[in-house]
């Protein structure tokens, strides 16, 4: 596969490395194996990536990089170039979880995500506990998933008047996407329904479930 | 301590959290870090230190312990014990004493650092508030402890540089270096973004600024991918005006990021509120790289002063 990698810095202590911009696994799976190998053999100063669809964003700490070596944007390039270089012929295919989530399909929206497209409410269940998601990147809130692979047919604008207040757990809809809300927060996407499971609970070790990779399914309960 | 009215709003503030970005969880942390930084160092604490972040109107404390403080940041005029205090001079503290905020002189963001640091958890490394369970915003009566320190320290003033001052001026002048979406800018906009005056409105916090302004536009505007940001990205939402990310930006966003805010101009954005006019300078990467390790020289000459007075003192 070419590589064709972008390299940018977004701040003096962080880069962005973006692939080709699209979504979609193979790209995905590009970024994966990007973070993986600077994890495996981290750079002087390094302190923590962020995947997202089509980029990850490298940070580090200046003053640490700039102890060991004299350009930093030159030197970072060279070593994060070498490394998707290195990764270009054999991209390493992640493991990834599958973590199950148990649905109440009972949300406020979901006659409204049924009768805008068309089907019916338990269609809408049914298509939406069928399918497969992967989490393509973390963010907006602590935990909150941004999943890709949602049927189309169940794809609903976002509300026109956001809520002053989504619950924590509520499932919901967004264009072609779908997602968890982890914590309570004001939000615009379609309510379809709720699950128990808690996507981010601050006292845990590790406070958010998911992880960038992971495949989600849905289950009805 | 005892906070015997919170004040508009006061948290706890460090550098921010480190390695849970990409889990959503945002860095957070001082807005104006330099200021922290400055305060610590006067009272011989770690140089990001948890202080407390004070906005106007501040709150009114009562000290239950002894301690030794300083105020850095913005100008609240301070009164101890209803005297008026200096910025950047150590104070001493006893039980019963009293310590409020009474004008907005100049600034957005004072620092009340304590010698020994505040006796808060932390939580996933940072003590600074956020989703932080048990370390929000100060509310009326909460109870505030200070670690104990070996450390005597004297109540002093020390000589700070122009570096660590606020300055107030009517337009303030802010460096940024170009970003990702830069060359998506039309040309008109590349030139009034760099020669035009913005203010910041008043829909600003320590999550962003929105800036109004002359309309920015890109050329082909197209959705982009959402990807990390960070505090200083400057996005471009489609309305063409602006909005600076600060420190408790969110992790990712998808709007054209057109450039970023070179890092040594964070603390005095950090000290600009509404109203305030800004202008934009570019300058390259490696010049801000530069300015930052003329800044990092500043600090140590700083820390080198404070151990010159407190070894000449003991």
């Amino acid at each position: 596969m070419k590589n064709s990698c972008k390299i940018w810095p977004i701040s003096e202590s962080a880069l962005i490395v973006s692939f080709e911009q699209t979504i979609s696994e193979t790209v995905h799976d590009q970024v994966l194996s990007l973070q993986k190998a600077i994890l495996d053999d981290p750079f002087p100063g390094f302190t923590e990536c962020v995947p997202a669809y089509a980029s990850l964003t490298v940070f580090y700490d200046f003053f640490e990089l700039k102890k060991k070596v004299k350009s930093v944007l030159p030197y970072l390039t060279a070593v994060l170039k070498e490394k998707s270089d290195e990764l270009a012929d054999h991209w390493v295919s992640n493991e990834n979880r599958l973590i199950e989530i148990p649905v109440k399909y009972d949300g406020e929206d979901l006659e409204y995500v049924a009768e805008s497209n068309g089907l019916s409410v338990k269609e809408v269940i049914k298509i939406h506990a069928s399918g497969s998601y992967r989490v393509y990147m973390l963010g907006f809130l602590p935990g909150f998933a941004y999943l890709g692979g949602m049927d189309r047919r169940i794809a609903t604008p976002r509300r026109i008047n956001p809520r002053l207040a989504v619950d924590a757990g509520s499932v919901g809809i967004a264009g072609p996407q779908t997602g968890i809300y982890p914590m309570k927060s004001p939000g615009g996407w379609q309510i379809i329904g709720k699950t128990e499971v808690p996507l981010f609970d601050p006292e845990n070790k590790t406070p958010v479930l998911l992880r960038v990779g992971d495949i989600i399914k849905f289950t009805k309960i | 301590m005892i906070i015997a009215k919170p004040g508009l709003l006061s948290t706890f503030q460090d550098d921010g959290r480190r390695k849970y970005l990409a889990q959503g969880i945002n860095r957070g942390g001082a807005m104006d870090r330099l200021s922290l930084e400055a305060g610590n160092i006067l009272l011989g604490n770690s140089p990001f230190e948890a202080a407390m972040e004070i906005h106007f109107p501040g709150p009114e404390i009562l000290f239950e312990e002894a301690c030794a403080f300083t105020i850095t940041g913005a100008d609240f005029g301070a009164e101890f014990n209803h005297k008026a205090l200096l910025n950047y001079k150590i104070y001493h503290a006893e039980t019963g004493d009293i310590l409020k905020f009474t004008r907005k002189n100049a600034g957005e963001r004072a620092y009340l650092s304590v010698a020994g640091g505040f006796r808060i958890p932390a939580w996933l490394g940072s003590k600074s508030a956020g989703y932080s369970p048990g370390n929000s915003r100060l509310k009326v009566g909460d109870k505030v402890r200070v670690n104990k320190t070996a450390l005597s320290i004297a109540e002093s003033g020390f000589g700070i540089s122009r570096e660590f001052q606020m300055i107030k001026k009517p337009v303030q002048k802010i460096r940024f270096v170009a970003g990702n979406e830069w060359d998506l800018l039309d040309k008109d906009s590349t030139y009034h973004f760099q020669k035009g005056i913005y203010e910041i409105t008043p829909n600003s916090d320590r999550m962003g600024y929105r800036l109004s302004g002359k309309k920015l536009e890109v050329v082909n505007p197209h959705q982009l991918l959402s990807s990390a940001v960070s505090f200083g990205t400057i996005q471009l939402p489609p309305d063409g005006q602006m909005i600076v990310l600060m420190a408790d930006a969110q992790t990712t966003g998808g709007y054209p990021r057109i450039g970023f805010v070179a890092e040594v101009d964070l603390p005095v954005l950090a000290q600009c509120g509404p109203g305030q006019s800004v202008t934009f300078e570019k300058i390259e990467f490696e010049e801000a790289e530069n300015l930052l390790e003329i800044r990092s020289h500043e600090i140590k000459k700083l820390k080198a002063s404070v151990n010159l007075i407190r070894n000449k003192a003991g």
